[in-house]
């Protein structure tokens, strides 16, 4: 996959340290806005502020102490861009001198200080090398699941998250949208951004301010209303740049969930905006500044609690049975909601806030209930935990499922934590399933598919030389390579967006017009209710192994977003899974996306392979081959055959032959056509498809070569024969792997 | 690959097909065997009359060589040829591919044998392009004549 959020924002020119920052402008700019405004005006004069970076003005300049220092020149309301300020503060309805006064104060035309924002990008982000700190002055909201990351409680766990994301985003999304009337103005619900490339320019070498105002500067605009829009150009060198660096990113400010269709186009949802960090025990949301948002810690727990109940409920898991809530049990012990301390007024000198503490967080709660004096441990999640919910029943198939058979799981008595208790209690028949007109229970058993964006940050640190070099990098800044990438809270967001839209296209090639399972989460969430659904992901699972490319110019890099996976779809036996299968035989899986990933998948109790782009490879030979074989006989088939035929060791030719025969329906031939005949036409027919070349000696060779190759494969993958359909894209879909 | 005269006489073919078949340069530890392999059904085409030719010979090749359970080269040509016609073709051009099948060096035999018994069909795939190449048409195709292979 290919992704362009627009042109990178900023590299750290102040030093020696020849760095990039991946986040793109657009990125950099709304995540500004959201977390740094502490008014409305502000918020606007976020959106515009680096307007013009995308044209790349660079120069070489000098420092206080006389060393050389890069200079960006970029700010609306200076140099080439001098009158823009005071046009956009008209035209947005905000103060000038805001936007021009970002990074150094200026006095306005009356000899007086031009207003400045109340917090600049110090205080809210810096670049930082080797440790990501959290913005000093940002306010975090924190949901830490205490509960290892054990496959039983993923349902819940994820459910839970998405719901403390909803909860967070619809509040931050009314109180900015009450903000912007409380201030006489129309909310804005959409903030788009256009980037556009020139190649005919027409810049010369050297140009001064007038040229590139004239030439460029003039070209751009913002325009302020329901939908915010800005429009930007960058002049390229290379016609190939013309297309591949022309974008657009428009952040949804509503707060609504979006379609997979709408994410692949580029829309981002406030959501996944805020979502700063996010694993499998905890989330980490930035919100605005207190002046246009108020954290309410307990509005915002009772609200997840009743959203994971709502959402719960729509799958089919049950909550309260006999009169005990489970789900608040579990909130109780097992769930914090905390608004993330250590927020300073100002970044100070020395500032440490590290990410790493918040992200240990969960686990530093989990240590201190190890150290309880009531404290037990989980028997199938290895959870410590402390809790007076009752004991669960000490029968297994009450316990897991009528037809469940294991015994490692006898006697776990009152050492079940309470979001375990969720998946113990949710067997086939229970809270009266599995009666007469009652459907069993499906939802913590059986199949199960989870797809969830990861926060790990998989890039190498590599040297960055850029396509080309701006035509207005006059100072030389991308002309030598910059050697590393640098890591902020905003890379952490700008990787979890291309999580996110792999995991949306992945779903649109399923259910094209369908929201995500959990659209807050950006996560696919199936259980075995849709296992028809979950089937159909096999063929596409391809999608995570392929290489994915982020333009963002003047860089094309290679990158390795991170996708957790919980996956089990059975090849057989759909029907009886469920009351089977107890999911506890899978076990979460984080991959970074890419050619060299592999996938653990779950075929049945007995079966699990590792799909990786060999796999596909060889159900892409496979296939082709096997698409050409096509006489029937009755329910016999000559595809069928065939594959059977090759996983017995026989040569492909001879199966052919072999398959044919069996498949030829005598009754309908002439008298003079013999079966033997028509099938050693079929095998002949497949030798002048596959193997037949100009030269002999040679066909003999192509013939060993693919007898080897479906030997290997059958020998790498004894199921293929028995999963290739599985694997098999519909008619019509693209084989991504064979692209 | 060569382009024959349709007009070349059963002996002209099969000498050109042995000779192109001497000549081909396999790949690999099986290259001798499969040589020996193709020589060994040329062998057997060669012996095949009008009757059988006429009508497809090759599934039928196919099929007495996977009934066979000869233990050597010379008894698979011959079980496979009995089985087909008991009338056995002796043609000059024979000779020295009968020679190659009926004396040969044991081990070679032995790899050639179970790659006519295990590998028969792309075995006599490959045996009939190079002898439609060497005859220049396909025997199957009814504009062509097949007076050529008749006695």
């Amino acid at each position: 996959m290919n992704f362009n959020f627009g042109p990178i924002a900023r590299t750290d020119a102040g030093d020696k340290k020849d760095t990039i920052n991946l986040a793109s402008l657009p990125l950099h700019v709304i995540l500004n806005a959201l977390v740094g405004s502490t008014s409305v005006e502000e918020f606007i004069a976020w959106l515009w502020h680096d307007l013009y970076k995308p044209v790349f003005h660079w120069e070489l300049g000098q420092d206080r102490n006389g060393n050389d220092k890069f200079k960006n020149l970029h700010t609306p309301g200076l140099g080439a861009f001098g009158s823009a300020d005071r046009a956009f503060a008209a035209q947005t309805g905000i103060r000038e001198g805001l936007a021009c006064t970002h990074h150094v104060r200026w006095k306005g035309d009356n000899g007086n200080w031009l207003p400045r924002l109340s917090l600049l990008e110090p205080n809210f982000i810096s670049d930082q090398g080797d440790q990501v700190n959290l913005g000093a002055t940002v306010n975090y909201v924190q949901l830490s699941i205490l509960s290892e990351p054990a496959m039983p409680t993923a349902l819940v766990r994820s459910v839970i998250a998405d719901s403390f994301i909803e909860v967070v985003t619809k509040s931050v999304a009314e109180a900015l949208s009450q903000a912007f009337t409380d201030d006489g103005r129309i909310p804005i619900e959409q903030v788009k951004f256009e980037f556009h490339t020139l190649l005919q320019h027409g810049l010369s070498a050297n140009p001064d301010n007038a040229e590139i105002w004239n030439k460029l500067g003039e070209k751009f605009d913002v325009q302020a209303g329901k939908k915010f829009l800005m429009r930007h150009f960058t002049p390229v060198t290379n016609p190939e740049h013309e297309d591949v660096y022309k974008t657009e990113f428009t952040a949804d400010l509503t707060g609504d969930p979006l379609l997979p269709e709408q994410m692949l186009k580029n829309i981002f949802s406030l959501a996944e905006l805020l979502t700063l960090y996010q694993d499998s025990r905890t989330i980490v949301i930035a919100v605005p500044q207190s002046q246009l948002y108020t954290i309410d810690i307990a509005t915002i727990e009772q609200a997840t609690v009743e959203a994971t109940r709502r959402r719960l409920d729509e799958l089919n898991v049950l909550t309260i049975n006999e009169g005990i809530d489970y789900l608040s049990a579990a909130f109780e012990s097992q769930v914090e909601i905390r608004e993330v301390p250590g927020r300073l007024p100002k970044r100070p000198k020395n500032f440490s806030r590290p990410l790493v503490d918040v992200v240990l967080h969960p686990s530093q709660l989990l240590s201190r209930k190890r150290k309880t004096p009531n404290c037990k441990i989980c028997r199938i999640t290895g959870t410590p935990f402390v809790s007076a919910l009752d004991p669960p029943p000490a029968r297994l198939d009450k316990l897991i499922a009528p037809s469940f058979v294991d015994t490692e799981f006898v006697g776990t008595g009152q050492h079940i934590a309470p979001l375990t208790h969720l998946y113990i209690l949710n067997s086939p028949n229970a809270g009266g399933s599995g009666q007469k007109g009652v459907p069993k229970r499906k939802s913590m058993r059986g199949a199960f598919a989870l797809f969830t964006p990861a926060t790990q940050v998989a890039i190498v640190d590599q040297t960055s030389i850029a396509v080309e070099r701006p035509p207005l990098d006059i100072g030389g800044r991308f002309q030598n390579s910059l050697n590393r990438i640098t890591v902020t809270t905003q890379e952490f967001t700008l990787f979890q967006q291309m999580s996110r839209r792999i995991i949306a296209e992945l779903w649109h090639k399923i259910a094209p017009n369908e929201p995500l399972g959990l659209p807050y989460l950006g996560a696919v969430l199936l259980t075995h209710e849709d296992h028809q659904q979950i089937r159909r992901i096999l063929p596409h699972l391809d999608l995570f192994l392929s290489d994915v490319l982020l333009n963002a110019y003047p860089f094309k890099l290679a990158v390795q977003p991170a996708i957790e996976i919980t996956f089990e779809s059975p090849i057989k036996d759909t029907t009886k899974h469920f009351g089977k299968h107890t999911l506890l035989k899978i076990s979460p899986h984080i991959i970074s996306a890419g050619s060299k990933a592999s996938i653990p998948v779950l075929l049945d109790d007995e079966t699990r392979i590792n799909v990786n782009i060999a796999l596909f490879e060889h159900i892409a030979t496979l296939t082709e081959i096997t698409n050409n074989l096509k006489l029937k006989k009755r329910k016999l088939n000559q595809r069928d055959l065939w594959l059977k035929s090759i996983s017995t060791g026989t040569d492909p030719v001879t199966s052919v032959l072999d398959s044919g025969s069996a498949t030829v329906d005598s009754r309908r031939l002439n008298r003079d056509i013999s079966v033997d005949s028509i099938a050693f036409n079929e095998a002949e027919k497949f030798w002048d498809r596959y193997i037949e070349t100009e030269d002999f000696a040679k066909d003999w060779e192509q013939y060993e070569k693919l007898k080897h190759n479906t030997f290997s494969a059958i020998e790498e993958y004894p199921i293929l024969s028995e999963s290739m359909r599985t694997f098999q894209k519909q008619e019509g879909e693209a084989n991504e792997s064979t692209k | 690959m060569s382009q024959q005269s349709s007009d070349s006489t059963l002996e002209q073919t099969l000498e050109k097909a042995h000779q192109t078949t001497a000549n081909l340069q396999f790949k690999g530890e099986r290259a001798e065997a499969v040589r020996l392999a193709v020589q060994t059904l040329l062998l057997i085409r060669g012996g095949l009359p009008y009757e059988i030719v006429k009508n497809n010979p090759y599934p039928i090749l196919v099929k007495y060589i996977r009934a066979s359970n000869a233990e050597t080269l010379g008894s698979l040509a011959d079980d496979v040829l009995r089985a087909i016609s008991p009338n056995f073709i002796t043609l000059r051009s024979l000779g020295s591919l009968a020679e190659a099948i009926y004396n040969p060096t044991e081990d070679l035999a032995q790899l050639a044998l179970q790659l006519l018994q295990e590998e028969t069909t792309p075995l006599v795939m490959l045996m009939k392009k190079i002898y439609q190449d060497a005859r220049g048409y396909d025997e199957a195709d009814e504009n062509n004549s097949e007076q050529g292979d008749k006695k």
